[in-house]
């Protein structure tokens, strides 16, 4: 009864209840959703978001939005794809990935200082930082779309898995970069589950002063976090670049409300020290989902910024409500 | 007395104003020295005054709204959207007529119109903030997303053009070297300045963002305060929309989405607290007017890259913010 009675209180049950319906709704109209093709291309459409979502949830938990990710994950991939996917290195594809990485986290330092150092709100300070990154990318470096050649582009079009559908003919296939995705929430899943850094993130989420006095180092614990989520990012970057084939820099930009919205969807709480993988999962697919399969549910592609921001709101205030119900206290103010 | 007189100098060197003074004092030497004949014009001034406007006007939606301790990420699409309703109603109803009394009855109606629809947006977020306990930063997120959406839909997703030249014509009033678009941005200013400083609703809105706990206790009803404050937001949004209709004669779902991270910066520029509760409307003004000086003086450098203004922008945020952040607290330990 108790158990029950839990479930039904949980964001999650909600969303994935939506997801379904939804599902269903795409599946009685077009019969391609429940179908091993439909399956590989949400996956594949989802991967790159995944990888930022696990950026946006690390910052999401112990401070609040982060919105410079894009701009980073521009940046980290625009200069590792000017250097290494021009045609003229043909090494492994360890090399460029490695220094991606490098300086997806250099970036993700200087957020990570600001708001270790400092008590400002992250939304402000990543804001200041996204236009910092694009400038550069833009200004000194003069960025601008060329195909790419070399061992990104073979990366980028290697497959994983490939799926022809029995009744419709069509194709599918998940690039190998998926195995990356995997990867990623092993490591941060470990991290968050049984380091006291993954610890210390939700302690500080939850009450920054307490966590302080209770013995965790809340500035380096905020710095470690915005560096790895700077390096997430520009993995994410990383494989956007090479699965797309080209070095397009202004693709990713503005896509942080998406994730934003993706994750609180999810059920995780800004600031709050609420939420985890699971919850960026299920948000980033119910969205995607929504986001891909409109057409094919008849409407028309203008109508897309109107179905996700009616659903971010409601999913907002159920998500709010049913917490504060749950948790049988009446917040004033 | 010289005490005293000590005191009130003490206090002057650290208001934000006397900051943004110096700054304005030191980007317009700049301007004199390295762009001698160019900058110094009054033709500048006024090319200054009329872009400034739109996102000046921007900027105090967000201000009000940063002062009750929340954010407004919607303003920009709110405007758009009013513009869009504007540009739409007169194109299908004046046409090509010139501008006579029944034209101007026409504009004046919509202009009221389209200010209500800008209010009724806010309203929303205010009840979504207020009432719903939704942050104010998801809340303004996910309604910007809709009202974009809802542009879209109006629009096809095209851009609305070909609005009737009785209603753009207006942009070209000026009043000696000032244009019509900054008398607005001028008495928006002024009216928010008697609202905060002046009226209890304005005291209220500073003691929720400071604490909304103490407010809620010493009886100030929260939900209206905020319905209000996000109401007043969006009418700022609607008055900017329209007047950049007026300005460029078209309007777009997503015109102008970079303004959202420009009006932050001026609020925080303007010595706005991004954490609510402290603020000051005529920093808001100098920030929108000095910062359209550096831009304008940017741009004066033919081989300089717009690009650069980006990068000059958010280290701008950075440096005011932590610059802020220490002159106040080295304030607050020496006393």
């Amino acid at each position: 009864m108790l158990n029950i009675k839990k479930i039904f209180n949980r964001t999650e049950t909600y969303v994935i209840f939506i997801a379904l319906l939804f599902g269903i709704a795409v599946e009685t109209v077009s019969g391609q959703f429940f179908s091993n093709t439909g399956m590989i291309n949400l996956a594949r459409a989802s991967m790159v978001y995944l990888v930022f979502g696990i950026t946006e949830m690390l910052s999401l938990t112990c401070a609040g939005p982060d919105v410079s990710y894009p701009a980073l994950a521009s940046l980290a991939a625009y200069i590792t794809a000017n250097y290494f996917g021009r045609g003229s290195y043909s090494g492994s594809i360890i090399v460029p990935f490695l220094v991606c990485m490098a300086i997806g986290a250099a970036c993700g330092m200087i957020n990570g200082f600001i708001m270790a150092k400092f008590n400002f709100p992250s939304l402000i300070v990543t804001l200041g930082t996204s236009s910092i990154f694009s400038g550069i990318m833009y200004g000194p470096l003069k960025a601008s779309n060329t195909i790419l050649h070399g061992t990104m582009a073979e990366f980028g079009s290697a497959n994983l898995l490939a799926a022809t559908n029995a009744e419709s003919g069509l194709k599918a296939n998940l690039p190998v970069q998926f195995l990356i995705v995997i990867a990623l929430y092993l490591i941060v899943f470990f991290l968050l589950r049984y380091t006291l850094f993954g610890r210390g993130l939700y302690a500080i989420g939850s009450d920054k002063v307490a966590a302080e006095r209770s013995g965790f180092k809340t500035g380096r614990i905020t710095f470690l976090a915005y560096t790895l989520g700077g390096t997430v990012a520009a993995i994410g970057g990383f494989m956007y670049t090479c699965n797309v084939g080209a070095i397009s820099p202004s693709d990713l930009m503005g896509g942080e409300m998406i994730i934003i919205a993706a994750c609180t969807l999810g059920g995780i709480r800004p600031g709050a020290g609420v939420g985890g993988l699971f919850n960026v999962i299920i948000g980033v697919v119910l969205l995607i989902m929504i986001q891909n399969n409109l057409l094919m549910l008849g409407i028309p592609l203008y109508y897309q910024d109107v179905f996700t921001g009616a659903i971010i709101l409601l999913g907002t205030i159920v998500a709010i409500n049913s917490q504060r119900t749950r948790n049988g206290i009446k917040k004033v103010g | 007395m010289v005490e005293k007189s000590r005191i009130d100098f003490k206090k002057t060197m650290n208001s934000p104003i006397f900051r943004i003074g110096i700054l304005m004092l030191v980007v317009v030497i700049l301007g004199a020295l390295l762009m001698p004949g160019k900058f110094l014009t009054a033709g500048n001034f006024t090319s200054i005054a009329k872009q400034l406007s739109e996102y000046g006007i921007l900027a105090l939606a967000v201000f009000i709204c940063m002062l009750s301790g929340g954010i407004d990420l919607s303003v920009v699409y709110i405007a758009n959207l009013c513009g869009i309703i504007m540009g739409t109603m007169l194109s299908k109803t004046i046409g090509n007529s010139d501008f006579n009394g029944s034209t101007a009855l026409m504009i004046g109606v919509f202009t009221v119109f389209v200010l209500i629809i800008g209010c009724a947006c806010g309203a929303l977020n205010g009840i979504l903030i207020g009432k719903l306990r939704v942050p104010a930063m998801l809340a303004t997120l996910g309604s910007g997303q809709l009202i974009l959406g809802i542009s879209t839909v109006i629009t096809n997703g095209q851009a609305i053009t070909g609005v009737p030249t009785a209603f753009t014509k207006l942009a070209g009033i000026k009043i000696w070297i000032f244009p019509l678009n900054f008398l607005v941005f001028i008495l928006c200013t002024f009216v928010m300045y008697i609202i905060i400083s002046k009226t209890s609703f304005g005291l209220r809105t500073l003691l929720i963002g400071s604490n909304s706990k103490a407010a809620f206790f010493s009886g100030v009803r929260n939900n209206r305060d905020l319905t209000k404050v996000y109401a007043i937001s969006g009418l700022l949004a609607a008055i900017s929309g329209i007047i950049s209709t007026m300005r460029m004669s078209s309007a777009k779902p997503d015109y102008g989405t970079s303004y959202i991270m420009f009006s932050i910066l001026i609020c925080v520029f303007g010595g706005t607290d991004p954490n609510g509760g402290k603020g000051n409307v005529l920093g808001i003004a100098l920030a929108t007017i000095v910062l359209q000086m550096v831009a304008t003086l940017m741009n004066m450098f033919q081989n300089l890259s717009t690009f650069y203004r980006d990068i000059v922008w958010g280290a701008l945020l950075l440096t005011m913010l932590i610059l802020n952040y220490i002159l106040d607290n080295r304030h607050v330990t020496k006393r």
